[in-house]
């Protein structure tokens, strides 16, 4: 029996995330997208049924080349994200607690690192990744420049938040 | 169709100019309202503003109107009022900017307007949809055109202008299509049914749907009558039990001849042939069950890789979970994790800085201590599982080999001793064995018969739930139809009624008003005669035409099922050379038809001859305009 999961622990929920803040590229980052990002970061395996964009077709090759693992596959995606969220809102307000990430922001939707720095600790395991996680990692770059919203952006073509009531 | 009588009253009109200045305030009330003055001191102008503000869409501003900027009416809607504000300007199709309140307190509220488009799409909603359903009217759909019945299109009823021409009921529109009048008829009669739209949607549906299936159907049978198989579910299943029965008996005879050979064996010296079969069936079945147990031993192992891989990398997330929790709580807290706001950075170290208590290790990460190790020893316990069976796996492919060499071997030997010599035993099993291949392909083709069979079945379960479908929607419908005939029938005897009784009051001019017998009105083309013309004067054709809006009016007042919001506006009394005494006649004669009502209902009229009797009384709205006095005033006085 498999008793523990990372999914639903809120700790490693924050590792991920401060993952996720130290290797993008970006300034900040929406709090959909970046749920988005953690998902697959926890399950690399669901990366393979990504509708991947014509340009990041190398790194949809990669993914769908991993075989099926009945100890890692989901039955329904869209629900295990929606379990998470409480984990991982309550690990932005951890992280905002510490002063990690900024509180207005975060009050705004949006996830920003403040120049708090990370203790070396943690910094040092937070750059130890699989290789599973560095094409993870990839996909975040890679999905950098996708809208979040609409058709065609990354909540559709993830098919794991609803994206029929954004705003236009 | 039961409603509660829905009504749409002016309270107030409120026209500002482009400087701010309050050209026109006027209150109004139930019942019979006049608006006076002279011609061109802009009697209609006002009644313009009244069509505009209620939602009609007005394009001809005259220059002195164009001077305002917008137009406010204060208005009661099946009991609340509700403020409606419109721009004043070129081009068609303005919004409307609605609160819901009084007007002097929408002055005061610049927050809680809301402004809605003339047009409705997929996305927004027009101000036609709220104004509907503040009336409680149905959505108007319209699938044949796409224009959807308005504020607008009813106003064209309500509102009796003077550009429009005597023969036409409708106020004149450029693009006016006959199913819109018909439908704007059938809305303000209290005849339209939006669920009946919805029901002869569902019964096209459900007849196309039918017609589909129905061919299916034939399709089907058709095919299956050509190939002379049965149609019956339970004679195919008959069959299916005869053969299987039958294939098993052969399978028993079948094994009965290859024991009877080893009975044989043992009762007389085995020949050497019989020697080497035995050998080589019993290699044989050691061969396959070798190979069975590799090929579950090979799937274990991947199996246990794959599980031993998915705990590793579970035990490396809660170290770095834990290795996270242990220096995050290092770290000092600055806000308050709940509300976020920031938190005293003065405290005593042996208290927690959030809830007060003492602090002391806490039970969750002895928890998470636990797992760690729980897992730890699952890795192991998994890791030496995996290596006996790989070991395992290791003999048994060795063995395999063997195994396959040896039959190889054998098989040889046998062939070399028998050399094709074939008993009369192995003649019968032979036979056997392809009748049982015969019925094995037989078993299959009834499968996929009783497949053919049960879509079949289903299909004409189907086709009875839908005919009783039908059936239901077209009951329905009809009885619906024939309600709305009815009530059409007695709403049309009403208008018939009042005009009758209004062209009678008429002064002895035309010589037809005198008797008339019989009306007859076609919204859909837009005609309307009495006793089969309406080749009257001029005058008297206004005449009539007023007598016969105001007729439906009168019947939408009386009648519980009308839709007509109790609200009639009236600027062309005097058209066509009326004479002063006609049309002050016929002032009265809707004034006295009016005072008789029980139900509440608004008139607003214009007029250059108001009646003695009904002139500075208080049915009169304002002052009595002139052309020194006009009735927008463009400085504030």
């Amino acid at each position: 029996m498999l008793v523990y999961h990372p999914a639903f622990d809120l700790y490693h929920c924050v590792f991920r995330i401060l993952q996720i803040l130290e290797h993008m590229k970006r300034k900040d980052v929406e709090v959909d997208r970046l749920r988005i990002w953690d998902f697959y970061l926890t399950f690399p395996n669901e990366a393979r049924k990504i509708r991947f964009p014509q340009d990041l077709k190398e790194l949809k090759r990669v993914f769908k080349s991993n075989a099926p693992n009945p100890y890692e596959d989901l039955m329904d995606a869209k629900r295990i994200l929606l379990r998470m969220r409480s984990y991982q809102e309550a690990a932005l307000k951890c992280l905002a607690s510490y002063k990690l990430i900024d509180t207005e922001e975060l009050n705004r939707g949006i996830i920003r690192r403040t120049d708090q720095t990370i203790p070396d600790e943690i910094k040092e395991k937070l750059a130890q990744l699989n290789i599973e996680q560095q094409n993870v990692l990839k996909l975040v770059e890679g999905f950098n420049e996708l809208p979040l919203f609409g058709k065609s952006g990354l909540k559709e073509r993830t098919g794991l938040i609803d994206f029929k009531y954004d705003p236009k | 169709m039961t409603q509660n009588r829905p009504y749409l009253f002016l309270n107030r009109l409120v026209v500002v100019t482009h400087t701010g200045v309050i050209a026109y305030d006027e209150t109004f009330h139930l019942g019979v309202n006049i608006i006076r003055g002279v011609n061109s001191s802009g009697k209609s102008t006002i009644a313009n503003f009244i069509f505009f503000a209620l939602g009609g869409n007005f394009e001809n501003w005259t220059t002195e109107a164009l001077k305002c900027r917008e137009v406010f009416a204060e208005v009661n809607i099946n009991g609340a009022v509700v403020t409606l504000r419109r721009y004043i300007g070129e081009g068609s199709n303005k919004p409307m900017n609605i609160f819901w309140g009084a007007y002097e307190a929408s002055r005061k509220n610049a927050i809680e307007w809301q402004t809605y488009p003339y047009r409705q799409t997929a996305q927004t909603t027009s101000y036609t949809n709220i104004l509907f359903k503040a009336l409680n009217f149905p959505e108007v759909k319209n699938t044949d055109t796409d224009s959807n019945i308005t504020m607008h299109q009813l106003l064209r009823l309500m509102y009796i202008d003077q550009d429009t021409p005597t023969q036409s009921l409708f106020r004149f529109e450029r693009f006016d299509l006959p199913l819109t009048r018909q439908t704007i008829a059938e809305v303000l009669l209290g005849v339209y049914d939006d669920t009946l739209y919805t029901q002869r949607l569902n019964l096209r549906t459900a007849q196309k749907l039918q017609e589909d299936k129905k061919r299916q159907y034939e399709h089907l049978n058709r095919l299956f009558s050509r190939s002379g198989t049965e149609t019956n579910l339970e004679a195919i299943q008959a069959q299916i039990e005869d053969t299987r029965q039958e294939y098993n008996s052969n399978e028993e005879k079948i094994v009965e001849l290859k024991a009877t050979q080893r009975v044989r064996t043992n009762t007389r010296t085995a020949t050497n042939s019989e020697v080497l079969q035995q050998a080589l069936s019993s290699t044989k079945s050691a061969l396959k069950t070798t190979q069975e147990q590799a090929d579950q031993l090979e799937f274990d192992v991947f199996d246990s890789r794959q599980f031993i891989k998915t705990l590793e990398k579970r035990v490396y997330d809660l170290n770095n979970s834990l290795l996270t929790r242990k220096t995050l709580g290092e770290l000092p807290l600055t806000h308050c994790p709940q509300c976020l706001s920031l938190l005293d950075a003065n405290h005593p170290e042996s208290i927690c800085l959030l809830c007060k208590q003492p602090l002391t290790e806490d039970a969750e990460k002895a928890n998470a201590k636990r797992l760690l190790v729980e897992m730890e020893l699952q890795i192991k316990e998994s890791e030496g599982l995996l290596e006996e069976k790989e070991k395992q796996l290791l003999d048994l492919r060795g063995q395999l080999v063997v195994l396959q060499q040896r039959v190889r071997l054998e098989q040889k030997q046998l062939d070399a001793a028998i050399s094709n010599v074939q008993s009369t035993r192995d003649d019968r099993i032979d036979a056997l064995l392809i009748r049982q291949g015969e019925l094995t392909r037989q078993l299959e083709y009834l499968a996929e018969q009783i497949k053919i069979v049960s879509v079949l079945k289903q299909l004409k379960s189907e086709l009875e739930e839908l005919a009783a479908t039908i059936k239901g929607l077209q009951l329905e419908i009809e009885d619906k139809e024939a309600r709305q005939r009815a009530n059409f029938d007695k709403a049309m005897r009403k208008i018939k009624e009042y005009t009758l009784q209004i062209l009678k009051a008429d002064l002895d001019r035309q010589e037809e008003f005198k008797n008339p017998r019989n009306l007859e009105i076609d919204f859909m083309k837009d005609v309307f005669t009495l006793d089969g013309g309406n080749n009257f004067s001029a005058s008297s054709k206004t005449y009539f035409k007023n007598a016969v809006l105001f007729a439906i009016f009168f019947a939408g007042v009386e009648l519980d099922y009308f839709r007509y919001p109790r609200f009639i506006l009236c600027d062309n009394m005097e058209d066509n050379g009326m004479e002063k005494i006609r049309t002050q006649n016929f002032q009265k004669a809707i004034t006295d038809i009016s005072n008789g009502l029980k139900n509440p209902h608004q008139i607003i009229f214009t007029t250059s001859m108001v009646n003695d009797d009904l002139n500075n009384t208080p049915l009169c709205i304002g002052r009595e305009y002139s052309s020194n006095d006009k009735s927008l005033r463009m400085k504030s006085q």
